[in-house]
């Protein structure tokens, strides 16, 4: 079972992929929803909104402890953002998971906002379309990062160790290669790890 | 290639919205309040419904000077509003760097005969509709994010039901009927058969679907949430309150939760008052704002 943050944002459209892979998912609301689950996805959204609906909820402590666990957590744009080490100069909070440097609508204002087709070598993907909404930008990234794709001269997307974060939205299209390609590369090798 | 301002990039920032609730506000320090209790975004406007019901006179888009203020006090988008039919307002809106345009009736329109052509921008915009054709017209020009009419600034949720509920019986309706009849189906309706055929095959509209229009208490935005809306808009009910900042919080939290009576009710408790809430059949039909717009 994979959770899906449900706090705000685009939890229905991740939820919308796992359907047609057939993996089944739960929404995560409250801190109880996180039991049992063998991975998590943090979708986009507003990271500072998301933040605020964690305290209010007392959510942040119990992810941060999924986090830590082990299991494989995916985190697409304000996902990103909240798995950063350092945001922006502001020092906005965040779970830290990779010891990257994130800035926040890097791109500008919704107007700015673009489509493009990129490849993830690593997962073997090529084409994979993708929205870049308000997206975030990765300022500083330390050499252990495995980059997973790149825009021009920016890394757009990363993974080290359980952790995968993509600055943009690959759940916004009908396209389903980056989410299988996410759980046979990130979550089935745990999960048979865990099973044996 | 770069794609930019296309109606799945539109889209994309409303399903970034859902689950979340939007505020309108009218200077700096109430769009922090909002953002502070977990707003998904923002409307920035000159005066909440409520004040423009009470002051009558033409109501306009926001000075940019405001909107300005507002864009620079918090990091959430930031919508605002014009005329329906005023395209120059909204071309000043998209100068401005705005996230989101709501056409809105509950502004004065600046044409009776004519919605904005919405595909010759690059921003997204929000419409009202009180019906399923209505919404597919908005759609038809461009609208990327539906949202209810209800009655603005009455605290009186039963308009915005009344649409929410027309919306899903006419989608329903429209399943049951064969593919045979979509052209007629679509020249009854008053809207574009290309249209009326994708929600007759998908069973829904083919954007987002927002509550707005008489939402005041925590209650009311689950109510919303469980007829199918997939986020609220709140206007006056919020700054029209005792304690805007408590009650902002709770409609957030009675949203995320809607499915939850029992957070619904902790979200509902000592919240102050609520804002004085205006019977439909006691508005002068004249002032109706529902009835803007076609």
């Amino acid at each position: 079972m994979i959770g899906i943050l449900a706090l705000q944002g685009g939890f229905e459209a991740h939820g919308k992929i796992l359907d047609k892979l057939g993996l089944p998912y739960r929404q995560v609301r409250l801190a109880r929803d996180l039991e049992g689950l063998e991975a998590l996805i943090l979708p986009g959204g507003e990271s500072t909104t998301m933040l605020k609906l964690m305290d209010i909820y007392d959510l942040f402590e119990p992810l941060a402890r999924f986090g830590a666990s082990g299991k494989p957590v995916l985190g697409t744009c304000a996902g990103a953002i909240l798995m950063s080490r350092h945001v922006d100069q502001s020092g906005q909070r965040s779970f830290g998971w990779l010891p990257v440097s994130i800035e926040r609508n890097a791109y500008g204002s919704q107007r700015e906002s673009f489509r493009e087709v990129q490849d993830i070598p690593a997962w073997n993907l090529t084409d994979v379309p993708a929205l870049y909404i308000r997206a975030p930008r990765f300022t500083e990234l330390p050499a252990d990062v495995t980059v997973l794709s790149r825009l021009d001269g920016d890394v757009t997307g990363i993974s080290r160790h359980q952790f995968t974060a993509v600055t943009y939205h690959p759940e916004l299209m009908d396209d389903v290669r980056f989410h299988r390609a996410w759980y046979q590369y990130q979550v089935a090798p745990l999960s048979a790890g865990a099973a044996s | 290639m770069k794609e930019v301002g296309t109606l799945e990039l539109k889209t994309g920032l409303a399903e970034m919205l859902k689950g979340g609730v939007i505020m309108d506000v009218v200077t700096p320090e109430q769009a922090k309040i909002a953002e502070d209790a977990g707003a998904a975004a923002v409307m920035a406007l000159e005066r909440v419904p409520a004040d423009i019901r009470r002051q009558g006179g033409v109501a306009r888009m926001s000075p940019p000077e405001l909107i300005f203020g507002i864009k620079e006090a918090v990091t959430i988008p930031v919508m605002a509003k014009v005329r329906i039919g005023h395209f120059v307002e909204a071309q000043i809106l998209e100068a401005i760097g705005i996230d989101f345009i709501d056409e809105s009736e509950v502004l004065t329109p600046a044409d009776e005969a004519n919605h904005i052509w919405k595909h010759d921008f690059k921003t997204p915009f929000v419409c009202g509709a009180t019906s399923l054709a209505e919404a597919l017209r908005r759609i038809g020009e461009g609208a990327a994010l539906i949202r209810t009419k209800g009655e603005a600034g009455t605290g009186n949720v039963v308009e915005a039901v009344r649409h929410m509920r027309q919306i899903n019986t006419e989608i329903a309706h429209l399943r049951s009927l064969d593919h045979g009849s979509m052209m007629t189906t679509a020249k009854n309706m008053g809207a574009p058969v290309s249209l009326v055929k994708l929600v007759a095959e998908q069973g829904k509209l083919p954007v987002p679907n927002f509550a707005a229009g008489g939402v005041a208490t925590p209650a009311d935005a689950a109510l919303m949430m469980q007829l199918g809306a997939e986020s609220v808009f709140v206007g006056s009910g919020i700054f029209k309150s005792g304690d805007p900042a408590k009650r902002a919080q709770a409609i957030v939290k009675a949203t995320t939760h809607y499915k939850d009576p029992r957070m619904v009710m902790e979200a509902s408790r000592n919240l102050g008052e609520a804002m004085v809430g205006i019977n439909i059949s006691d508005i002068p039909e004249g002032e109706l704002l529902a009835g803007r717009g076609w």
